[in-house]
């Protein structure tokens, strides 16, 4: 994750922390905790990793980085989002992070100072995990990102947002085994969040932005990886590294991955400005990301060979969270197609989306 | 009157933008894309002399070497509005204005500086002598000789793809001073007046239909010895000068062109209600090359805020270079496809963005060769970035 480029210095609370120092700080407590053998044995059913980093998170404030600061936030906004999300994407860290901490967010903006006052302080704490709506209403099977028997969800239905206590939930079983999923049967509606269409794209504006920077963090993971393995296996006397057949693929992903991290960017400006473009660069920054990781994870699964095919180690679950990311919301055609459909409106309406302020 | 305003940008920038629309005939495209070589040329200086006479001939030039010495908010802005307008490039005086300045900053002398950079102000052209029918992407080869002789070099040999080296008044050349020592250690690097004898050039011509480059080739011309750039076998540190200026605002004013070319296309689309538009191939393909071209200008931007001369190598210039050429490729095929069997039609264009599919297309493959192909930057973003073994 090491790109100074996309360094941006923002203060944080009275501590005058940069961004940039919250970053490393997330980084390295996550390369301590996060480890790739803690990764295996949470997947393998042997430890409690999740519950650890997120007793974690809670201690030091990385659950309260989107939260505004008059309620105890870091009042980062989705810029800290992107930022946790990217860290935790890059160390492949199991939870519910996403999910909590996007209704978190829709709840501030959305609900009632009852309804903030009511739950927000317990996300803060730790103590509430919050299951969101994972895929866009298409008459097909409703899942839902978080744990099953979270003691809230958030329902996005094709006409609008609800805050719900779930009925029955039911895990479901994916290859992605680092992020909880499940199925619900009935709820009982606690507050409906608004009767437009502006909390629903919201909702959806910051899952795309929340999986694009998973995305980012994880491509830039498994290719460092990589790009590692190519130096230190050695065949036909050499290190495969200097075969140029295999360098130009590793410099070719370091170029998308960079691109990327700027359609993030792009997405993550927008929503900070709260520009009407934000929900149209969030759909085609996820779209982008997510498909350049599944890509790039396949691709490195092949660039390490056999080791690459077994489940010790750890191709697979990049491949399979990157999976997981793209399948998400929805397929990159229906984000593009309803991205587009946003563009051609601005477009008709002479409004330009384009601009990068100085 | 533009640069009085310099202190306060919103009004700059109006300024400019006023001056555009004055200064520049709408139709300049049209009648540029059937004009002869050397109508194009006049066209050329003329643009050259009108931004001199409002100061913006070397904006981005210190005060010390004659220019407005204007910040880099001051270059984005005069680049945003250029592209904006549809101004002409830089064309052929890229060279002049960007690789000249660069290099004889970092290794001209004083007399240099002062003999060569006040012509460039009046329309001087420069080429670059660097390639060699067999020194392309390895420069560092080449054999084009160079002979100490009294006073002077003797030059003998042969360069190729000289931008406008039919126009150019002078020439940067890389020469072979030294046959035996190590390729890089054996190259001399001089300025090299045109008009010499000896000189000849020939043009060649691309698959777009343009010719803007030529063939040098030179037969005893004679070089004073004042004219070297750096010392004798040092011209390859030299040539990192000139070739770094390719960073920079060079590709800010190309990312921000590409982003009104794209714009131009969504409104010209929805202006004619185009029927690719309903075509779910293509408006996702434009879609993501939309957010790509986005996120390619935040790229440029990023690149402006690494320290200049950093101890680290960043790989941001590699990645702008591979990425932007690219885009600009990919965007040209999608348009050529959507264009259908009317695109076909044979349409020249002028300069780059003519927004000509075809023409634009074919000329994207001189993008993606020169100044580094896109194999070279895969190579640099590989062993200098990423750290493989050579």
């Amino acid at each position: 994750m090491s790109d100074p480029a996309a360094v941006q210095q923002v203060v944080v609370g009275e501590g005058d922390i940069s961004a940039e120092d919250l970053r490393s700080n997330i980084a390295e407590i996550l390369a301590e905790l996060s480890t790739r053998r803690a990764v295996h044995a949470y997947l393998a059913g042997g430890s409690d990793l999740a519950e650890v980093l997120w007793d974690q998170a809670a201690q030091l404030g990385w659950l309260s980085i989107g939260l505004s600061e008059e309620i105890g936030g870091l009042g980062l906004g989705a810029s800290g989002l992107a930022m946790l999300f990217s860290e935790l994407g890059y160390a492949l860290a199991p939870g519910a992070f996403i999910p909590t901490l996007v209704a978190a967010q829709c709840i501030e903006r959305h609900a009632s100072a009852h309804i903030c006052q009511e739950y927000l302080p317990q996300v803060l704490a730790g103590s509430l995990k919050i299951a969101v709506s994972a895929n866009l209403p298409d008459g097909g099977e409703a899942y839902f990102l978080g744990a099953s028997g979270s003691a809230l969800a958030l329902v996005a239905t094709a006409e609008t947002l609800i805050l719900v206590e779930p009925g029955d939930t039911y895990p479901v079983a994916f290859w992605d085994g680092s992020r909880p999923c499940h199925k619900m049967t009935g709820h009982r509606q606690i507050a409906r969040l608004d009767q437009g269409d502006d909390a629903l794209r919201y909702f959806w504006q910051l899952m795309a932005l929340s999986a694009t920077a998973d995305s980012v963090g994880g491509s830039a993971a498994v290719s460092e990886q990589t790009v590692e393995y190519l130096k230190t296996r050695v065949q036909f006397d050499v290190p495969i590294g200097k075969f140029q057949a295999l360098k130009h693929r590793v410099a070719d992903q370091a170029v998308r991955i960079a691109v990327n991290r700027r359609g993030l960017t792009q997405a993550v400006e927008a929503a900070q400005r709260d520009q009407p473009s934000g929900y149209m660069w969030s759909l085609l920054a996820k779209a982008s990301a997510s498909e350049a990781y599944v890509q790039i994870a396949a691709d490195c699964m092949q660039l390490s060979g056999g080791i690459g095919f077994t489940q010790e180690y750890d191709s697979h679950i990049f491949l399979k969270r990157a999976r997981l990311n793209e399948a998400l919301i929805g397929d990159s055609a229906i984000l593009r197609d309803l991205a587009a459909r946003e563009l051609f409106d601005f477009v008709r309406n002479d409004q330009s989306t384009t601009d990068i302020p100085l | 009157m533009i640069l009085a305003l310099k202190d306060d940008l919103p009004a700059f920038r109006e300024a400019i933008r006023a001056w555009l629309c004055d200064v520049l005939p709408s139709d300049w495209k049209q009648r540029q894309s059937t004009a002869t070589s050397d109508e194009y040329y006049s066209f050329q200086r003329w643009w050259m002399s009108e931004k001199d006479k409002v100061g913006l001939a070397t904006p981005h030039w210190p005060e010390s070497l004659g220019g407005a010495g204007l910040s880099l908010r001051h270059e984005e802005i005069i680049a945003d509005e250029f592209a904006r307008a549809e101004a002409p490039t830089a064309g052929m005086y890229v060279v002049a204005l960007n690789h000249i300045p660069a290099t004889l900053l970092a290794w001209g002398t004083e007399a240099q500086r002062s003999r060569y950079l006040p012509g460039i102000r009046r329309g001087e052209v420069w080429c670059q002598g660097f390639s060699e029918p067999n020194a392309g992407s390895d420069l560092a080869s080449l054999r084009t000789r160079a002979t100490r002789d009294g006073d002077h070099y003797v030059i003998n040999g042969q360069k190729i793809w000289s931008s406008h080296s039919m126009y150019a008044d002078y020439c940067i050349l890389l020469t072979r001073t030294d046959f035996d020592a190590p390729k890089h250690k054996g190259i001399t690097y001089f300025i090299m007046d045109m008009r010499s004898p000896g000189v000849e050039v020939r043009s060649i011509e691309q698959v777009n239909g343009r010719a803007e480059f030529g063939e040098v080739f030179l037969t005893d011309v004679r070089i004073p010895v004042e004219n070297r750039l750096g010392d004798e076998n040092r011209g390859w540190y030299v040539a990192q000068a000139t070739l770094a200026a390719e960073r920079g605002v060079l590709a800010f004013e190309a990312a921000e062109r590409q982003r009104y070319s794209f714009e131009r296309t969504a409104k010209a689309a929805i202006v004619s209600e185009a029927r690719w538009m309903d075509d779910a191939q293509y408006r996702r393909e434009f879609v993501q090359l939309f957010l790509e071209m986005q996120a390619g200008r935040r790229l440029v931007r990023d690149l402006f805020q690494e320290p200049r001369g950093g101890t680290v190598p960043t790989m941001t210039p590699a990645f702008i270079k591979l990425s932007g050429t690219l885009l600009r490729q990919r965007f040209a095929d999608l348009l050529v496809r959507i264009g259908g069997l009317e695109g076909q039609a044979f349409e020249m264009g002028v300069e780059d963005f003519i927004d000509e599919p075809m023409f634009d297309y074919l000329t994207t493959f001189g993008l993606t060769i020169s100044a580094g192909t896109s194999e070279i930057m895969r190579n640099i973003i590989a062993e200098r970035g990423l750290g493989l073994p050579r």
